[in-house]
């Protein structure tokens, strides 16, 4: 049976790393897919979800219980991302962007060729397209189309956990659809 | 279209995510789309794009969501037995280069060390820089959050 969470991060406040283990793999595909979800790339997703499991660890004093502990890893993953994004944007700036990644971070695969996905035609496109579609949406319509559609949280949930108000959340729903929904082709297909 | 029949686009929102929120009058809005191709249309359009956005959700087979959980504890595990470290990554994200940046470091420490071989306009220029380095570092996870949503908002 699943531990609840207060009980495991109790142990990893004690540096239990069979807690640790246990955290990740209970929320690892999640944090995963809702990076995948701002970005729809296989390598940021995989180096980003693997940073947030670092920082909650590293910061796990700071979680106190007053939130859900969801609500905590979602907070510190956009964290991770959007400081993921900074990093990758100072570091295009600088001509050999390969020499000055630090070594730590150097992965030396690509998660695609790693798992070895294969792709048909279409479904390649369609995903072109969705990140076309990301792109061109502000920080926080990505993050309540992906809470919606990805984590299938309702509008009253989103607004709890960007602290926005129900119609606020219902507008960005409502461009960001749109915006997806011309740029995929929605309904055309 | 809802533009020109002029049913607002928010209650075919209303309809389009109705499965996951408990909207109210939806016969009302059911009735609107029956008698009219375009809403209909754009309902449709609505509903499609969300299936393909949640259809790229990935799932690994378990062996590489292992292969991922093994690299994050020996991340961690290198962490904790160094602490360094963790003020050495900022150093090598701030001067671009492991080799260079722990260079840099023993510099920077060193010269704190041995101050007389700097002069006190350097020595400042040093603090403020690892003050600041330091505080986005160590910033409150939540208050870095807000950080960068006030940074993205200003088109930074
Ligand atoms: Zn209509």
């Amino acid at each position: 049976m699943e531990r609840e969470d207060r009980d495991i991060i109790q142990d990893i406040k004690k540096g239990s790393e069979a807690a640790m283990n246990e955290l990740i793999k209970k929320y690892q595909k999640r944090v995963y897919n809702m990076v995948y979800g701002m970005c729809v790339n296989y390598d940021t997703a995989w180096d980003v979800s693997q940073e947030v499991f670092i920082k909650v660890v590293r910061n796990i004093d700071s979680f106190r219980g007053d939130s859900s502990f969801w609500t905590f890893l979602y907070r510190v993953t956009m964290n991770a991302f959007y400081d993921f994004k900074r990093k990758e944007k100072v570091r295009s700036r600088v001509a050999n962007y390969t020499d000055t990644k630090a070594e730590d971070e150097k992965r030396v695969f690509e998660v695609r060729d790693m798992l070895n996905i294969e792709e048909d035609f279409e479904k390649k496109e369609a995903k072109e397209r969705i990140k076309e579609a990301l792109d061109g949406l502000t920080d926080v319509q990505k993050e309540v189309f992906m809470l919606k559609n990805m984590e299938g949280l309702k509008i009253r949930e989103i607004s709890a956990v960007l602290k926005i108000s129900d119609g606020t959340v219902k507008s960005h729903l409502s461009r960001a659809t749109e915006k997806i929904k011309s740029i995929t082709g929605g309904g055309k297909q | 279209m809802s533009d020109k029949c002029g049913f607002p686009r928010d209650r075919l929102m209303e309809y389009v995510y109705s499965g996951t929120e408990e909207a109210k009058d939806i016969a009302e809005i059911e009735a609107h789309i029956k008698g009219c191709a375009g809403c209909a249309e754009k309902a449709a359009g609505y509903k499609s794009a969300i299936k393909a956005y949640s259809e790229i959700k990935v799932d690994f087979s378990e062996d590489v969501w292992d292969i991922q959980r093994q690299e994050i504890i020996r991340k961690i595990r290198k962490e904790r037995k160094d602490p360094f470290a963790a003020v050495l990554k900022v150093f090598s994200f701030v001067f671009g280069h492991k080799k260079l940046g722990f260079a840099l470091l023993l510099v920077a420490l060193a010269g704190v060390w041995a101050g007389h071989y700097r002069n006190q306009a350097a020595l400042q220029r040093d603090r403020v820089m690892i003050e600041k380095v330091d505080v986005l570092e160590n910033m409150e996870i939540l208050e870095r959050l807000d950080f960068y949503r006030d940074l993205a908002e200003l088109g930074i």
